[in-house]
């Protein structure tokens, strides 16, 4: 299937007073048109700035130094803000993390939603209201009509979080960029969120990016996964594959802290997390159990390790063959 | 409601206490307080009648009643400089006082707060700069000063202003009085040369106050943009496409409680302000009066001030609060 | 804003000690022109209000002979009055009261804000009587702060009298519900610290912890608003001695000097008012100035 977003090369730093520090390190990644990739890795890995940038959100001090993101063929790093705000809420559209703080808590729900719609099309208000009502009931919020009055601070999280899945699909979206989709929702509730937000995806043949630092909702909901880690893309694998045998040492961590808390609430996985990122060669190597002396010279390329399979790192093949016991 | 009403109640607790000031304040000052009621030329046998009708001879707390009692009646005694009731003295000197603040508010608000959206919105200039430099400078100059500096450019050396001789034109009747504002009156009854005349008297005073004053506005509506525009949720509105123009207004809607507070602050500085300036400009309002018996000790007519200008403050505190809770569906 | 930003990089823990808060200070006051320029303007300030009626070239209280009203001149800098006396000495005399006057009045707002501040803050929303005493402070400040400062200092000197004392005490009273919110909002942070909890599992009384263990630490806030309060107090005074309710005639001070020169402002002799008034602001942006700095400086420490 042709990818409807390409990464190439990607590199965006953060200026600070002591320098610019790199956040996303030429990353390159692709996304086909209707299929669900889940990115993972944890916090300070990059995974919001890859999401805001695809966006075209990053503020200075963010600076994108290089590469390009190609959406359907355009190259958005060159579009300019006109062009950018009409994809953005109709092709790519995006859900966040604690939904009710991403509402105006001084507009209804409803007006938010009509507004949304009529920055994307000539709507007139009647209509627009109409439309609403029908985005609300395919969200599954109950008494739609009653509900267009109502503000953030009077819904739930779970209800908040529909709204916005209700405006980020309302029009042809084309690729639909989640953002940790289970944060300050309780489990069933994320639970039948991540379903409807599935089921919207697969009927609208909408592609997902689905960003996470709980693998199992990766596993549960995604294709394919792509792991990250200090602004890099480390694997890249279909599902079933990755967690029948990581490719890579910090995946097998990650997998192995996951399998650990399992059963307990809100899977975020406790990794040896002490050890900053290597300046030079591997950046993992500090964490790493398997690293050699080779490690220390290069950042490992990210080369393709299987069928469909890529990592970065250069003892791969050895982990995949089961060699290593780390 | 439950807030609103709330708020109310607590309203005449808080008069209490204001009035229990004052009544300590007043006690304060040297001399027999009796002569505020009786005026200084009463003959032995009034002073007496008087002190008994007010209790001083009686414990404080009785005496707190009795001033209470006095209060609400509206008897606050007699200024000893004009001889007349302070009360009379008061009602007519309120409006000039509420004509000049109600136009530095006004044009406070129309000045300060789109020019503190705009430096929100936009961050780097010149025009920037020259807000940053006039913060400054207005904090640290005293409004006095800059009233007599005006009026020495713009009507000694410019001619372009009248003089600081009062609200009008002494060759020029005052209008018809019907709210007590000049200019509302004039252009009410259609009397142009008083129009023209009071509003010429009215530029240095409100100039000088809106100069002084306006910047507190300004600081904090800047401030306030500048917190909302960094909101997730206006972030988020962008995110969904929302055109710049929205996502401003989404900003400046969530500005206004803030913005209102300050304007609700700003009118009682003006109130203080206002003194200094009236005095000035001979302005004959509140602020010049409150001066005027400070100097001449006419203690009725000092604590007849300060107690309107407790309650003034309360008042416009309570308008804050009720217009937050008109424009924040959170408070209910 | 925390789930929309990366984790920032990771700052050094600053450095602990005496020594290094001082470089840290002069490193920080290099960089800032605007506060380097508040600092020379205080510490003139300070000079003058110890030196000042010493080093002008004319007596401070006394008439000259000869015609009054002289404009600008190389004999006389500033020009002289209606009553012939040199404003140049004036001015450079006037900090002496004005600054003794925000000094003291400043010195006792703080101690009497922050030690209110501390038992409010500490105390408040617990039970009993020290819970009493803590409302009760805040609602007489509360009721202090309803009334317009200006005419509540025109109405503490009125009734007290004028004259330097009064002025002081004014001020003071006026100042202290300042510091106190300031002070509260501070001690209400602090104490929810664990070492506070720590402090109590030792068997401290709930006083000593109050003042000796949770106050030092709250005193930030309060310090850095030191500086603006003197330059508004020096605002306030000479704005009561501008209408007769402050420091009496004779004595330089710059708002009474500006009353002096007011009616002559309005028939040309520009320079009675201009030059005290033009100085006195500036001084009091010098010590806005310090006052934005320390707070800049403190604050971001502070934050930990």
């Amino acid at each position: 299937m042709a990818p409807i977003l390409e990464l190439r090369e990607l590199s965006v730093s953060y200026e600070t007073q002591g320098g610019a520090r790199a956040v996303l390190s030429k990353l390159s990644l692709d996304v086909s048109a209707g299929e669900a990739l889940g990115i993972v890795g944890e916090s300070g890995s990059g995974k919001t700035v890859l999401v805001r940038s695809i966006l075209g959100l990053l503020d200075p001090p963010f600076r994108t130094d290089h590469g390009t993101v190609v959406f359907e063929g355009r190259d958005l790093r060159q579009l300019d803000e006109q062009s950018f705000r009409q994809l953005r809420g109709g092709s790519i559209a995006l859900t966040t993390p604690e939904p009710r703080k991403h509402l105006n808590p001084l507009i209804s729900i409803g007006r938010q939603i009509v507004n949304v719609l009529r920055a994307h099309q000539t709507l007139a208000e009647q209509a627009a209201r109409t439309r609403t009502i029908e985005l609300l009931r395919a969200v599954g919020i109950p008494d739609p009509e009653r509900r267009l009055a109502a503000y953030p601070h009077e819904l739930s999280g779970g209800m908040c979080q529909r709204v916005i899945i209700a405006m980020a699909l309302a029009h042809q979206t084309k690729l639909l960029l989640v953002d940790e989709p289970t944060a300050g929702l309780d489990v069933t509730i994320s639970r039948q969120i991540l379903d409807l937000m599935h089921e919207l995806a697969v009927s609208h043949g909408t592609a997902l990016m689905l960003v996470s630092r709980d693998l199992g909702v990766v596993a549960h909901y995604c294709r394919r996964v792509a792991v990250m880690y200090d602004g890099r893309i480390v694997e890249d694998a279909p599902v079933e594959a990755f967690f029948a045998g990581p490719a890579h040492p910090y995946s097998r961590q990650l997998l192995r802290a996951a399998a650990a808390s399992r059963g307990k609430r809100g899977a975020e996985k406790r990794v040896d997390a002490l050890a900053e990122p290597a300046r030079t060669g591997c950046p993992f190597r500090p964490r790493c159990p398997v690293a050699v002396a080779a490690c220390a010279t290069a950042v490992p390329a990210l080369q393709q390790v299987a069928a469909g399979r890529r990592a970065r790192c250069l003892r791969a093949e050895a982990l995949l063959r089961q060699e290593l016991a780390a | 409601m439950k807030y609103a009403s709330r708020r109310l109640a607590l309203l005449p607790v808080q008069l209490l206490l204001v009035s229990l000031i004052v009544f300590v304040l007043v006690r304060q000052m040297p001399g027999d307080p009796t002569f505020l009621y009786t005026g200084p030329f009463a003959t032995t046998e009034r002073v007496a009648e008087v002190r008994k009708q007010l209790g001083l001879d009686e414990p404080t707390y009785v005496q707190y009643v009795r001033y209470l009692e006095r209060i609400a009646y509206g008897d606050f005694g007699l200024s000893m400089r004009t001889s007349q009731p302070v009360v009379a003295d008061l009602r007519q000197r309120l409006p000039a006082t509420m004509e000049l603040i109600l136009y530095a508010v006004v044009f406070s608000v129309l000045i300060g707060v789109p020019l503190g959206v705009y430096t929100a919105i936009r961050s780097k200039g010149a025009l920037n700069r020259g807000v940053f430099v006039y913060g400054m400078t207005s904090g640290a100059l005293p409004d006095f000063w800059f009233a007599l500096v005006a009026i020495f450019i713009f009507f000694y050396k410019l001619h372009w202003l009248p003089g600081p001789i009062g609200r009008i034109d002494l060759l020029i009747s005052k209008p018809q009085n019907i709210s007590g504002l000049y200019t509302v009156d004039a252009l009410l009854t259609g009397n142009w040369p008083a129009l023209a005349s009071a509003s010429g008297q009215l530029v240095l005073p409100v100039a000088t106050l809106v100069f002084i004053y306006m910047s507190l506005v300004l600081k904090n509506t800047r401030s306030a943009m500048e917190d909302m525009l960094r909101s997730e949720f206006v972030t988020y509105a962008r995110a969904a496409g929302l055109p710049r123009l929205m996502q401003w207004r989404y900003a400046l809607r969530n500005a206004m409680p803030p913005i209102i507070t300050v304007t609700g602050i700003l009118t009682w500085f003006l109130l203080g302000g206002a003194v200094l300036v009236e005095t000035v400009f001979a302005w004959g309002g509140l602020g010049q009066y409150a001066v005027q018996s400070v100097v001449n000790s006419d203690y009725a007519a000092l604590q007849a001030v300060v107690l309107f200008s407790a309650v003034f403050t309360m008042v416009i505190f309570l308008l804050v609060d009720l217009a937050y809770f008109l424009i924040d569906p959170r408070i209910k | 804003m925390s789930s929309d930003n990366p984790s920032l990089p990771a700052t050094p823990l600053p450095r602990v000690g005496q020594q290094t808060a001082w470089r840290d200070f002069l490193s920080f006051t290099r960089q800032r022109g605007g506060f380097q320029l508040g600092l020379a303007i205080v510490a003139l300030s300070l000079g003058l209000a110890v030196f000042g009626p010493h080093i002008g070239p004319y007596p401070t209280e006394t008439a000259l002979p000869g015609m009054p009203l002289q404009p600008p001149s190389w004999r006389h800098w500033m020009g002289t009055d209606v009553s012939n006396m040199d404003i140049f000495s004036r001015v450079i005399a006037a900090p002496r009261i004005d600054l003794t006057i925000a000094l003291v009045s400043t010195a006792i707002a703080f101690a009497g804000g922050v030690a209110l501040g501390v038992i409010s803050g500490f105390f408040g929303g617990g039970r009993g009587v020290p819970k009493l005493l803590s409302e009760g402070i805040m609602r007489a400040a509360d009721i202090i702060q309803a009334f317009p400062v200006f005419i509540f200092a025109l109405a503490l000197v009125g009734f007290r009298g004028p004259g330097t004392e009064n002025v002081i005490a004014a001020l003071a009273f006026l100042n202290i519900p300042y510091f106190l919110r300031i002070t509260r909002g501070a001690v209400l942070q602090v104490r929810e610290r664990p070492f506070v909890e720590a402090q109590r599992c030792a068997g401290n009384s709930e006083w000593r912890i109050a003042f000796v263990h949770v106050m030092p630490n709250a005193l930030t806030p309060p310090l850095a608003n030191i500086s603006p309060t003197i330059g508004f107090s020096i605002l306030l005074t000479s704005g009561l001695s501008f209408v007769g309710a402050g420091v009496p005639v004779p004595t330089p001070e710059w708002g009474s000097m500006i009353a002096i020169g007011a009616p002559n402002m309005m028939t040309g002799q520009w320079w009675t008012a201009l030059f005290p008034g033009l100085v006195l602001g500036i001084v009091i942006l010098g010590y806005a100035l310090v006052g934005d700095g320390l707070k800049e400086f403190l604050d971001p420490v502070n934050k930990r």
